[in-house]
């Protein structure tokens, strides 16, 4: 089997151009007209403190995002991916360091706001799919409209259209295959209409052919100006980013271009 | 798609132990609202009761108070009597507007039934002026008044001839008594003089009826007949609804100490439950959050869970009361020393709407705690991969 190194080494000579990005505030090399970007991470640290050790998750992290881009995340477990994506979706509070969302430090916001914040401007998905087996097809995709305490049926049935799911609207969860599954939180996701993605191993426990519909859908909802970040071990959806970043250690050791966007 | 939509999907995820819960806080309910509509019940009927009486004090003779009022109440074999001499000077005394002496006996059916017939006068009637009869009042010493129920069974009516059970005694139904939805419905009325003659009993009397003068000086008249004569118990009707009271207020404390259980139980057991119920959806509330879910969303929901499981237990005990009132009454009426006439446990809206609404203070209280439990889970644990 081989490392995730690796993986990273023999995409970028087949199909990547390398950039050695060095110091990674410097604003990283991309062949876009610039937009700006969505996402902004600044020198972040997250420490865990295990008895009197203190383990460095995530240790002077750089990174940017700008719309319709789709970043991967990869590396060995443990090296920080999830902690990135905890950090940048405002599920967990950094120990140091700034994280820009569309222009406001989420890091200085009270926990109130934030709870707010990442409803309107982030949307999750995971390995574990999470839908409530009792709720339909769109009943699932709507939840966060409760939360937000909105009504979107246009939304509901746009997002419906686009992942493809028309014919299993009214069908409960069990009814359908992992693929399918993923495609409903992805809607769900989406509901709301933020404007970054986070994706955590979101094809992990899915087939061949669920993966590539999946990577499918980020392409054509990057398209339309989506910023997606996602980390995997996966290393055909990773070859699919427009960039792979490579984590080690809670560092970013390696970011490379993809030369076909 | 709102709060309790989503809460009511939670519930039927686990179809049987929703129900199980639903049933602990059904039968809590249930047992509350028996209880509750029969003591209400209980005290409106005993008003009622003494109401049709006519009569605001009662004179007894000598022997057990309780016992002597019940069966003053509900009639029966009497096992003292007392002077008809008193009744002069009762009627004498000037706090006293009407006086009737009543003597009273019973003979019994082959199957085991009693008849119990009442010796009366004019005086007696007047104190119930919402009698009606069909016919006349006695004609002559061998007249004999049925109540409704009693002509009813003995199928005879005005003019016939009417035999006392196990007695050869031949009366003429003078007039059947009107439905009056009391024990006089069952009662066979003769003249006094009559009645103390076929059992034996000349001149004397079981009981005497008194309407007072001046209501509000019963207590007065009381204690002036107490003074006149130490051969009689003196019953001011008010004070025997006292009596029965407190001896309901006594049994009260008991039922209440098992509702109080009955409703802890009930509390624990839907505390338990939704519990249970947010450990093992721990990762989706975790989603959730992460899917902007706020703390107050989440304590909301789970509440609304809670809310509904006891609801559903409120609405179903009380149907299951209200649907098993014949039973229960007739156990409740088994272990109290005194019931009144008819159904006791009805529907009633108060009550009703008491206990519904208990079932939500249960729930409210019930679904606190593990509502602030699931408010407080943090998503980044909760939607760690395994
Ligand atoms: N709550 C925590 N307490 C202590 N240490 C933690 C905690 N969460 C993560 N860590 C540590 O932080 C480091 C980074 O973990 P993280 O989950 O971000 O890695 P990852 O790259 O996502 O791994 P994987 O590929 O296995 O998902 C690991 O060493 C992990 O043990
Ligand atoms: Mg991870």
């Amino acid at each position: 089997m081989l490392s995730d190194s690796d993986l990273v080494t023999k995409w970028s000579s087949d199909q990547v151009a390398e950039t050695d990005t060095g110091v990674l505030d410097a604003q990283p090399a991309s062949p876009l007209t610039e937009p700006r970007p969505l996402l902004c991470v600044r020198d972040l640290w997250r420490t865990y403190r295990r008895g009197s050790e203190e383990i460095h998750a995530l240790a002077g992290v750089g990174l940017d995002l700008r719309p319709g881009e789709i970043v991967s995340i990869v590396g060995r477990s443990g090296s920080g991916k999830t902690t990135m994506l905890n950090q940048v979706g405002c599920l967990d509070r950094p120990s140091s360091g700034s994280i820009l969302v569309d222009g406001t430090d989420v890091t200085r916001l009270r926990e109130k706001d934030l709870v707010a914040f990442r409803r309107d401007h982030i949307g999750f998905i995971f390995q574990l799919f999470y839908l409530i087996p009792t709720l339909t097809v769109e009943e699932n995709i709507r939840l966060p409209l409760v939360f937000a305490r909105r009504q979107d049926d246009e939304r509901v049935d746009e997002l419906i259209e686009r992942v493809g799911l028309t014919k299993e609207r009214r069908s409960l969860p069990k009814q359908l295959d992992g693929g399918a599954m993923q495609r409903v939180a992805i809607a769900r996701a989406l509901i709301n209409r933020p404007r970054i993605l986070l994706a955590d191993e979101p094809t992990g426990r899915l087939e061949k052919k669920s993966r590539a519909a999946v990577l499918d859908i980020f392409r054509e909802l990057a398209t339309d100006g989506l910023a997606i970040l996602m980390a995997t071990h996966d290393l055909e959806q990773a070859g699919e980013a427009d960039r792979i970043i490579e984590f080690s250690d809670g560092k970013v050791v390696r970011e490379t271009q993809n030369r076909r966007k | 798609m709102k709060w309790f939509y989503l809460a009511f999907k939670n519930l039927v995820r686990r179809r049987v132990r929703t129900t199980l819960t639903v049933l602990g806080v059904a039968i809590a309910i249930a047992v509350l609202y028996s209880l509750f509509q029969f003591q209400r019940g209980y005290q409106s009927r005993l008003k009622d009761e003494l109401g049709a009486l006519g009569a605001h004090v009662l004179v007894v003779p000598k022997g057990c108070p309780y016992e002597a009022a019940t069966i003053a109440l509900h009639g029966g074999k009497w096992p003292r009597y007392m002077d008809e001499g008193l009744l002069d000077k009762v009627q004498q005394n000037p706090g006293v507007a009407q006086a009737a002496g009543v003597i009273m006996d019973a003979v019994f059916l082959p199957d085991g039934r009693n008849v119990i017939l009442l010796g009366i006068d004019e005086e007696y009637a007047r104190l119930r002026p919402a009698w009606k009869l069909t016919g006349q009042w006695f004609e002559s010493d061998s007249s004999v008044i049925l109540g409704s129920s009693m002509a009813g069974e003995a199928g005879v009516g005005p003019g016939d001839e009417w035999t006392i059970p196990g007695r050869d005694v031949t009366l003429k139904v003078s007039a059947v008594l009107e439905r009056t939805k009391t024990q006089d419905d069952g009662f066979v009325f003769l003249p006094r003089r009559t009645l103390q003659k076929i059992f034996g009993l000349e001149g004397k009397l079981v009981t005497i009826l008194i309407k007072a003068r001046n209501v509000d000086r019963t207590d007065e008249l009381v204690a002036s007949l107490r003074a006149d004569e130490v051969d009689m118990n003196v019953f001011p009707l008010t004070e025997l609804l006292n009596t029965i009271g407190d001896l309901m207020a006594s049994t009260r404390v008991f039922v209440s100490a098992v509702i109080v259980i009955a409703l802890i139980i009930g509390t624990v057991g839907v505390l338990n439950t939704v519990l249970m119920a947010v450990f093992e959806r721990t990762r989706e509330i975790g989603m959730m959050k992460a899917m902007g879910g706020s703390r107050s969303d989440i304590f909301r929901l789970v509440w609304a869970e809670t809310m509904l499981t006891t609801l559903a237990g409120g609405l179903v005990g009380v149907a299951v009361a209200i649907a098993s009132s014949r039973l229960v009454e007739a156990f409740i009426r088994g272990m109290i020393p005194f019931a009144p006439e008819g159904s006791l446990i009805g529907f009633s809206l108060p009550t009703l709407a008491a206990c519904v609404g208990l079932s939500l203070a249960l729930g409210l209280f019930a679904g606190f705690y593990p509502a602030w439990r699931a408010s407080g889970v943090r998503p980044v644990e909760a939607i760690k991969a395994d």
